[in-house]
């Protein structure tokens, strides 16, 4: 007797304290645990530590001002993020401690495809909100209401894109597109061609690639005899992406260049040189310095640059935006349940440092899960990236 | 498909099978010297990549200075790879695949680390391009491809003339008997490995403008490599330019008529069909 | 000249040569004859420094060459003829020639010792610029001595040179020995399985069975011996 008195001992007095803190905590002030997911180490390192950063901005901004006040309660913001590598197991692993360890209700932010199914086999079931930025068709779908993505894919850009290229540089008849050959570049020169065929240009080359060539000239010789007047890198990286420009050039191609999926053209001027770069497009870029974007976007890339001594890309200025909206909903839906969350997102337009934001896709993925912004096209200039034009997804204009 | 378009593909397949012969050459110079496989061969042309990242894109040296420097370097990291570990693995083909498999990784991750895991590019040092009968090439390729023909022929004249390349074929046919003519099989071990690794070291510093330099870009070459020593006969100088050759223009003009997934099969197709006509490669003796 | 000590020679736990001692005198020719795998070969790789001596002495010339590498003994006048004539194959008669005369940087008196050489084998004269793998069996041994000689070797050591050869050639090989032996005093030590022809040629011989010495003395001796006419010169 006396010994199981003894260890009950042992057991209740730790777990009396944490209730007693958590009930004291209660009376307070809330906790919101809010998950970040993404590669924060490897090759895609960049992606994560953006998502994380913007995620860090608004939270930070939220709990400055006193809290998150959703209907009678007042939460502070609290962030749990874990590093999946690009790994789409380490993904599942991580999506699950956050679920069913942290017991986190919203995921806000995840970078690369793979990883995302892998965290939604967790987060749908569990009706847990995710947000993200991985592209692919199969990411958003009826079959999955709790995924959104909050930043343009090419299924978006691709469209409004080619639309302003027909406008602005009639003389432009026909566009070759390259990607890797895998999902992501699939996808990609698919939102591309449809987006051509759509608008009446003609399809020049529709090629794809293994990741990790280095010598593009069989393909690009291939590619140029079909005499085409843009080529378009679209899904390619950087790195890769560069290197066709480069070599491209020095097989004598003089046209425009595009690259539909590129999120940051600075980085593919140092890999192909500033001549083959030169007046090279990207639609899905953004940067916070240039005129074309709000005064909020602009005090959001000072501060973001004072805190971590780096611009932000696109991916950061995203995952930020998405925190504000996922929290305006939750207030306007006076409830943190997701459902009536989710609810709330996609009932009307969101005023967002993107501008106005409206979540919709419907006739893309059969649900509106995709949030939509304006596109800002970018040039590159002498070696330096420059905004030329704002246009909008075709969906945001209705 | 006009005449032009062929030439122009075959064109493409040259311009730089002489820098993956270069590779080569060096896996299969260690090879017959040690008798062992160097699976990190493609980390030393990583290393004079990055040689020449630092040494012509950072300090702003003469491209052919930082060339001879690249190649010096990387055969004395090659000297000293082979008096640590090389050495001990002399003929022990199974050992050596393990041991030079695990050099690779720690090759790559130190590289990772050193520097960065993102692509570095290099600026072109020569730029412009050669048009001619409606053929284009860029000057870049043609001096990287003729640099390569020139440190070709200079191991020929080597191995073929000079005291010590008369030893190491001498050793690499039979290195007891070598050693019974008065060869140190050391000396010979030690300066054959650094040769080898100058050799990918050097073709590592003649790509790194064309590619630029990323801790991965070893693996791509060796393939190659590989696929020109199975066709040219291992251990065969004359049998490695001419797997060169072949290798390039199979995958030049194969890119024109099926994707670059296939075109990469095509490689390994080709040495299929050779190994069924000739076991031992092209020029492979007995 | 050549004295090895209780040389022994182990491949890991298994002793191949077992305290074996040998001497050769100046201007000799001493052989060891035995059968098959009694450790003849390997006695010869461990005085030429091929492998390690696991125990005992080898002095050459006034030096104990015990722990050396094989370049420095070939350098010291050493010269090893091995088993089944190791040429390279690849490489013409003359180049093959020349490997032997690889340590040394004297060019004029190698074009002499070349002249000689190619004087005593004159069909490897007509053949200088075939590569060796396209020889004969007989031509090759000829390549093998005649290498082993470029280097002006104060001794040579010549393993199982009648291998493999018709009767007539291994009259002219045994000629061959004798007159190098006889006309520039090159000690000769020689391992044979040809017990026949090995007494004919030597002065002295030892008789190796399973890494030990189990008999020595003047040729003339063993060829009466009745173990040695048992087992080596067909009863």
């Amino acid at each position: 007797m006396r010994i199981r008195a003894s260890i009950a001992a042992v057991v209740i007095a730790p777990l009396a304290a944490v209730v007693g803190t958590v009930v004291m905590g209660g009376a307070q002030d809330k906790t919101l645990s809010i998950g970040v997911l993404g590669p924060l180490s490897g090759g895609a390192a960049s992606y994560g530590v953006e998502l994380v950063r913007g995620a860090e901005m608004k939270a930070d901004e939220i709990n400055k001002a006193g809290g998150l006040k959703v209907g009678a309660d007042t939460y502070r913001i609290k962030l749990v993020s874990y590093d999946h590598k690009a790994l789409a197991a380490d993904a599942a692993t991580a999506a699950n401690k956050l679920v069913f360890q942290d017991k986190v209700k919203y995921i806000i932010g995840n970078a690369v495809g793979a990883t995302c199914n892998a965290v939604q086999t967790v987060t749908e079931p569990e009706k847990v909100l995710f947000s993200f930025v991985c592209w692919g068709t199969n990411n958003l779908g009826p079959d999955k209401p709790h995924s959104f993505r909050v930043m343009l894919s090419q299924w978006e850009v691709a469209e409004p894109f080619y639309r302003w290229v027909k406008e602005k540089h009639p003389q432009i008849k026909r566009v070759a597109a390259i990607s890797p050959n895998d999902t992501s570049g699939k996808d990609t020169n698919t939102a591309v061609v449809k987006a051509l065929k759509a608008l009446g240009f003609e399809v020049a080359a529709d090629e794809y690639y293994e990741r990790g060539t280095k010598d593009f000239y069989p393909i690009l010789t291939k590619i140029l005899a079909a005499k085409p007047d843009m080529l378009d890198v679209a899904a390619a990286p950087a790195g890769e992406g560069g290197l066709i420009l480069k070599q491209a050039r020095e097989l004598g191609f003089k046209g425009a260049k595009g690259w539909t999926a590129g999120t940051n053209p600075f980085t593919i001027i140092g890999v192909a040189g500033k001549d083959a770069a030169e007046g090279v497009w990207s639609p899905a870029n953004i940067n916070v310095r240039s005129d074309f974007v709000s005064a909020t976007v602009r005090r959001f890339g000072a501060e973001y640059e004072k805190r971590y001594n780096e611009v932000p890309g696109v991916i950061a200025v995203a995952n930020y935006a998405a925190f504000d909206v996922i929290t305006k909903a939750m207030q306007e839906a006076r409830s943190l349940d997701t459902d009536k969350v989710l609810a709330a997102l996609t009932q009307k337009p969101f005023e967002t440092v993107w501008g106005r934001l409206v979540i919709g896709g419907k006739e893309t993925y059969g649900i509106d899960r995709q949030f939509l912004y304006p596109v800002v096209i970018s040039e590159v200039r002498d070696g330096k990236v420059v905004d030329i034009a704002q246009v909008l997804p075709t969906a945001l204009k209705k | 498909m006009s005449i032009d378009l062929l030439v122009q593909a075959l064109l493409n397949g040259f311009g730089l099978a002489m820098v993956y012969v270069l590779v080569a050459l060096g896996l299969t110079l260690i090879f017959s010297i040690l008798e062992i496989i160097n699976f990190a061969h493609g980390e030393f042309y990583m290393l004079g990549g990055y040689v020449t990242y630092y040494v012509f894109a950072v300090f702003g040296v003469n491209y052919f200075a930082t060339l001879g420097f690249a190649i010096l370097a990387v055969g004395l990291a090659g000297v000293v790879a082979e008096r640590l570990i090389f050495r001990y693995l002399r003929g022990k083909t199974l050992n050596a695949f393990i041991v030079s498999l695990g050099l690779l990784w720690v090759m790559q991750a130190s590289a990772q680390l050193s520097f960065g895991v993102l692509d570095k590019p290099v600026p072109s040092a020569f730029s412009g391009i050669v048009r001619a009968f409606g053929l284009v090439i860029s000057v870049e390729r043609l001096v990287v491809s003729l640099s390569a023909i020139v440190l070709i022929a200079a191991l020929y004249l080597f191995l073929r003339w000079s005291r010590p390349g008369r030893a190491m074929r001498a050793v690499a046919q039979d290195a007891d008997a070598a050693a019974l003519q008065g060869v140190d099989i050391e000396l010979v071990s030690a300066l054959g490995f650094g040769i080898g690794c100058a050799l990918a070291g050097g073709a590592g510093g003649l790509l790194a403008p064309v590619f630029a330099v990323s801790p991965a870009m070893g693996a791509l070459p060796v393939v190659k490599a590989f696929i020109i020593i199975i066709i040219g006969g291992m251990g065969s100088l004359p049998g490695a330019v001419v797997g060169g050759l072949l290798l390039g223009s199979v995958e030049g003009l194969g890119s024109l008529f099926m994707g670059s997934a296939a075109v990469n099969v095509l490689g390994f197709l080709v040495v299929i069909l050779v190994l069924l006509v000739r076991p031992r490669g092209l020029f492979g003796g007995a | 000249m050549l004295e090895l000590t209780d040389l022994s020679v182990h491949y890991g736990t298994v002793a191949a040569v077992d305290s074996v001692s040998v001497t050769v005198a100046e201007g000799e020719i001493v052989a060891i004859i035995g059968p098959n795998g009694a450790g003849k070969t390997s006695t010869l790789r461990a005085l030429s420094g091929l492998v390690r001596p696991s125990g005992g002495r080898v002095m050459f010339r006034g030096t104990d060459i015990s722990r050396w590498r094989p370049h420095r003994i070939v350098a010291l006048g050493l010269s090893h003829a091995p088993e089944g004539r190791r040429l390279f194959p690849q490489m013409t008669v003359l180049e093959n020639l020349r490997m032997g005369a690889y340590r040394r940087r004297d060019r004029d008196a190698v074009a002499r010792t070349l002249g000689e050489v190619l004087e005593r084998f004159p069909r490897l004269a007509e053949r200088r610029h075939q590569p060796a793998g396209t020889l004969s069996g007989g031509e090759q041994q000829m390549l093998t001595i005649g290498r082993a000689l470029m280097s002006g070797p104060a001794m040579l050591i010549l393993d199982e040179p009648s291998f493999g050869l018709a009767p007539l050639l291994v009259r002219e090989i045994r000629a061959i020995v004798q007159s190098i032996n006889r006309e520039r005093g090159v000690a000769v030590l020689l391992v044979e399985q040809n017990a026949r022809m090995a007494l004919a040629v030597a002065g002295r011989a030892y008789v190796m069975e399973t890494g030990r010495i189990v008999l020595s003395g003047s040729a003339a001796m063993l060829r009466e011996s009745p173990h040695v006419k048992a087992a080596y010169l067909g009863g």
